[in-house]
Order: structure tokens, then sequence, then C-alpha cells
């Protein structure tokens, strides 16, 4: 139970039951929706961007406690940032977790488990930029759940290309 | 962080341990030492495999005729004259007998081997529906259906201009057998329906199914792909028109599957895949097709999954399928009635005929979360929405947790996943 412990840490379970700046905004200048066919999880990331940079962010989770709390994580970590560090940091954030090596993408089986190996831990730059949300890496040791915490990030990456037009969904159901 | 009561480590401890709980039908217990992937511990703890309706383990008798397959008659099926080819189209032609017993089907010929259940599926969509559904006719499903027996009737349906019909589910997750009735009418052509749902575990009525369609001239598929490892299946009795099932869900190999149809069905129903193996004189700009079923088995067969699977069910019917049900009867019972008792849990489908499968959502707790906490006290369960999204949005919840069962399931194995829902509760809170 240690490693599902270290999953749902403190810091992310009251994230989850908890989620800051939850919602939508009425009048976002940038959205985007990112879904999980597989599992259904739906996320709608909503900014409004202006001088020095986001005024205001939301993150409006439909999933898991792992979705809720990136969701909500992110949220907070985005405020008051200019645009180029928030794409900075969504770039290296999924970076840092990278999706399993299927076709499909991530699934919900309790499949190969990665769990033992060591989690990435942030070091130099990364931990100046991402250290808040640093206890989402823990999804490292859960491969079929990687996906929950990148979802919202993928929405905020597609807001930011994408600016108003809301986003596609990002993927076709496979099953 | 939470702390655990020192015992929940070894929750699933007792799964092993259990040598025949009251109203079992044979040992449970007995019968997992057949298995060798049920011996695993996974996180430290000693799998407790409830992902049947996914895929159930293989028992040594199944893995070992697919080693003799590749060790002592491994040759090409239909086609070398010496003594290794005669061993292959042997074995083959025993498996097609096999299903044809498995299934009373009246004859071998009958019998259709394919990837799976879905490529059975499609086989009746592509070349059966292509046939024989016009625009304007009616194709009807189910509201339970899986994917794979919802969205081939989808393609067909906008092939054609043809339209395709959903039987609505009553509040247990069971047809509403007035409103099927009503949508049956002259336009009516095919109706298909899982025997067996793989979401809620519903049984459905086939046989009043295939009495009210073939009263409207209509034909029924039926996807057996829950229902043929877990209860007694024979297609003219439940007056099956065309019914389908996978391998690996039956206790044998992946990549093998069945159509069965009546014979003049097949005979109606054009290949949907051509070359090697299935015609009879090729010239440079024409050929004829081989008879059925050799017709729809273009390529090299898959001999190993034929032969698995035709072991798996000898392996099955040596258990007895009628026990089978009982057993799985009296577990799906034993879990929905101790689930019940479990503070926060919501039953999602409660037939009053169910087998195999019990789908659940707890208060608070995503289905995900719950079972990757399952997973680290070595309990496998399905979390999402099983391939089933209008089953998940009629009952309006994004995804349940599914337990499913096999013959090798005891109660112990439910006690675990209790034990670990407990675990859960200490995790997420109450």
């Amino acid at each position: 139970m240690k490693d599902v412990l270290e999953l749902y840490q403190a810091v992310i379970l009251d994230h989850h039951r908890s989620p800051r700046n939850s919602g939508r905004l009425a009048e976002p200048t940038h959205v985007a929706e990112a879904t999980n066919p597989l599992c259904g999880d739906q996320v709608v990331v909503t900014l409004r961007v202006g001088q020095p940079g986001v005024l205001e962010a939301r993150c409006d989770v439909r999933g898991c406690a792992l979705c809720r709390a990136s969701g909500s994580l992110l949220t907070e970590l985005v405020l008051g940032r200019s645009l180029a560090e928030v794409a900075a940091r969504v770039e290296r954030f999924l970076a840092l977790l990278p999706p399993r090596p299927t076709a499909g993408g991530s699934d919900l089986g309790s499949g190969l488990s990665a769990s033992g190996a060591a989690v990435v831990t942030l070091e130099g730059a990364d931990a100046a930029a991402l250290g808040s949300v640093a206890p989402l890496l823990q999804v490292q040791r859960f491969p079929s759940r990687v996906r929950c915490a990148t979802l919202p990030w993928e929405a905020l990456g597609e807001a930011l290309r994408h600016g108003s037009r809301p986003g596609e969904d990002s993927a076709r159901a496979p099953c | 962080m939470t702390d655990l009561p020192p015992s929940a480590g070894a929750f699933s401890a007792q799964a092993l341990a259990a040598e025949g709980s009251p109203g079992e039908a044979f040992s449970a217990a007995e019968l997992r030492r057949q298995f060798p992937a049920l011996s695993q511990q996974i996180h430290g703890h000693p799998l407790v495999y409830l992902d049947n309706a996914a895929t159930v383990q293989k028992p040594e008798c199944v893995l070992e005729e697919m080693w003799r397959s590749y060790t002592e008659y491994c040759a090409n099926v239909h086609r070398g004259a010496h003594t290794l080819g005669e061993r292959a189209s042997l074995a083959y032609e025993h498996a097609r007998r096999v299903v044809q017993q498995l299934l009373h089907a009246s004859s071998p010929e009958e019998i259709v081997f394919v990837g799976g259940c879905t490529a059975a599926i499609n086989l009746v969509a592509r070349g059966f529906g292509d046939r024989h559904v016009a625009a304007g006719d009616e194709v009807i499903v189910s509201e339970l259906e899986h994917h794979s027996n919802l969205i081939p009737w989808q393609e067909l349906c906008a092939r054609r201009g043809a339209r395709l019909l959903t039987i609505p589910l009553d509040e247990q997750g069971q047809l509403q057998m007035d409103a099927y009735a009503r949508l049956l009418g002259p336009r009516t052509r095919l109706v298909a329906v899982a025997h067996v749902s793989n979401a809620l575990g519903t049984v459905n009525p086939i046989r009043e199914i295939t009495r009210l369609a073939h009263d409207a001239g209509a034909l029924v598929l039926v996807d057996g792909a829950q229902a043929v490892a877990r209860c007694p299946v024979d297609v003219r009795e439940l007056g099956s028109d065309f019914y389908a099932f996978s391998g690996h869900k039956l206790y044998g190999p992946f990549g093998i599957g069945v159509l069965y149809a009546r014979r003049e069905l097949l005979e109606a129903t054009a290949p949907v895949s051509s070359g090697g193996g299935m015609v009879e004189v090729v010239a440079a700009e024409h050929c004829s097709f081989a008879p059925v079923p050799r017709k729809f088995e273009a390529g090299t067969p898959n001999l190993a999954g034929a032969a698995g699977l035709g072991r798996a069910i000898e392996w099955l019917q040596a258990l007895g399928l009628e026990r089978i049900e009982a057993h799985e009867r009296e577990l799906l019972a034993y879990a929905r009635g101790r689930l019940r008792t479990f503070p926060g849990v919501r039953l999602v489908g409660t037939a009053e005929r169910a087998l195999g499968v019990v789908s659940f959502v707890l208060d608070g707790v995503h289905p995900h979360d719950i079972s990757t906490v399952l997973d680290q006290g070595g309990v496998a369960v399905r979390a999402g929405h099983h391939c089933a999204q209008p089953v998940m949005r009629r009952f309006a919840v994004p995804a349940t947790v599914r337990a499913s069962f096999a013959a090798y399931n005891t109660r112990a194995d439910v006690d675990a996943l209790l034990a670990g829902l407990a675990q859960v509760r200490e995790v997420f809170g109450p």
C-alpha cells in the first residue's frame, strides 16, 4: 500500500476534495476541452489572459481524484504567469509524464506496473518551475493512470495553441 | 498519510485457503491450481482475479495443447499431404466439431472460425447485412450492447440507409420487452442482442426475443461472448440464427472466435476476406468459392487458436456447464449481498436473471481510484465504461467498477474485494 499512499498523498486528496478554481469562466479568452475516451474523463480549461498574463484560470473536471487534483494544481500554477511561462511548464510537465507506448493511449487495467521504480525527482529549473505540482509525478509508478494526471495539461496546451476556439476531442474512442 | 490496519496488507491471503464454500457446486479452490496465472503474487499479495468478463485465465491443459500444436503438429491446415499436415488438419476440424457440440449446432459446417467475437459480428454485418438489408429497412439492437455489437450495426445502417432502433433498459438493467415488441415491424431485418451483458450481467430472454423476431420475419444475432463459458448454450433451442463468441473468454486463447449460423444463412453470406484456402477453382480472372464454412476462412487458419479453443471447451464440458452456472449464480448472489451492505455502494444493474458480472459505484470515489487501490492489494477488477457507453448514460454514471467471475473464483475472492473496498475508504475517507 506504500505506493498507493504516496500516489494519494495529502496534497492530492486535498485538491481532489476541494478543487481550486473549479468550473468555467463565462467569458474566457482561451478555452479547450480534452477527453479520455477510454474512461470518459473530461476536462475543460478556461483562461482569461491579459496584462501581465493569466488573470483567471478555471478547470472543470469530470473524472477521478488524480484528474481533479491535477486540474486544481494546474490552475494555481498558471495564475499570474505569462503565456510563454505557462507554455514552457505545460511542455515540461507532459515531457516528464510521457504516455504509455501503446497505439491507443493509456488504459485502465492493472497492466504491467512500474511499481517500485524510482519516480523522477525534480531538479534545478524543473524544481523551481513545477515544484508545486511535484506530487502528481508519483503517477509514474502507475502507467495506466498517467493520462488521468496529464489530461488537464493537454487541455491547457490546446487552449494555448488555439485561443478561444474550442478544441477537438483529444482522441477517438478505440473500443 | 493514512494509517492502515496491520491486517489489511494481507486481505487477499484467505482467497487461496477457501475450500468448498457453502453452496458451491464444485471446489473452485481446487480448480484454480490448474491455472498457472492464478498463483502469482501482485504487489506482494496473492492475485484475486475478478476481471473475467474482460478475459478469463487459461488452464494448463489449454496451454499444453497450444504448445503441442507448435511442437507435434505445426503445419498448414488443409494444405500438406505429409504427416504433420494431416495432424494439423485433423486437429483443426476436431476443434470445429467440439464447438458444434458445445453450441448444439446441426453440423460442423455451421461453425466458422474467425479472429474473435467482434470479427464474427462484423462478418455478419458486412457479409450478410450488406446483401440483405436495404434502404428503409430496420435493425434492432439493445441499450446494453457492448460496442462490438453496436458499431457494426451503426455502420451497416449508414452504408445501407437503414434505421437502427434500440430496445431500452428498465431501472434494473433489463430489456423492456414490451418496447421491443413495439419496435418489431415489417421492415425489421435483424435483431442483434447480447446473451449476457458484459457491463451489467443481465441475462437476456433470448428465446422470447427470437420468437418475437421470427414472428415479425426478422433474424436474430446473439452476442454470446459473456455466456458461452457460463451456461449451457443450445442455438437451436434458443432460436438464434447467428451466434458469436470469442475463445479467450472461454478459457481459450486470444485471436480465435466463432461465428455460428444456420447453413442456409451462411450460404447467403458473402465472404469479407478472400484469398488462399477459400476457393475451389481459380482461373486468371474469376474463381469459385469453397463451400461453407471454408469460404469464410481465407488465409492460413489459426491452428493453435482452434486447438486451444477445442481443448478449453472439452475441459469446460468435463467440468460441466450446469455446475459452472450454478456456481457463478451463487457467487453473484453472494457478491451482490455483500456489496449492498457496504456503506455508499450502489449496484448498477440488478436484473433478476444475471450471471457472472456485478457493476457498482461507490459514493465520492471514482472507479479508477478504486481500481488502483484494489490492485495494490492484488485484487484485479475493471473500472471504466466497459465498452458500453450507452449503458453508462442510461444509469447516469461516467464509469463503474466491475467485478466478474469465473469457475475458479470463490467467496473468499468476494471477501477480498470487500476488504479492498474498506481500504479504499481508509485512503479516501468516509
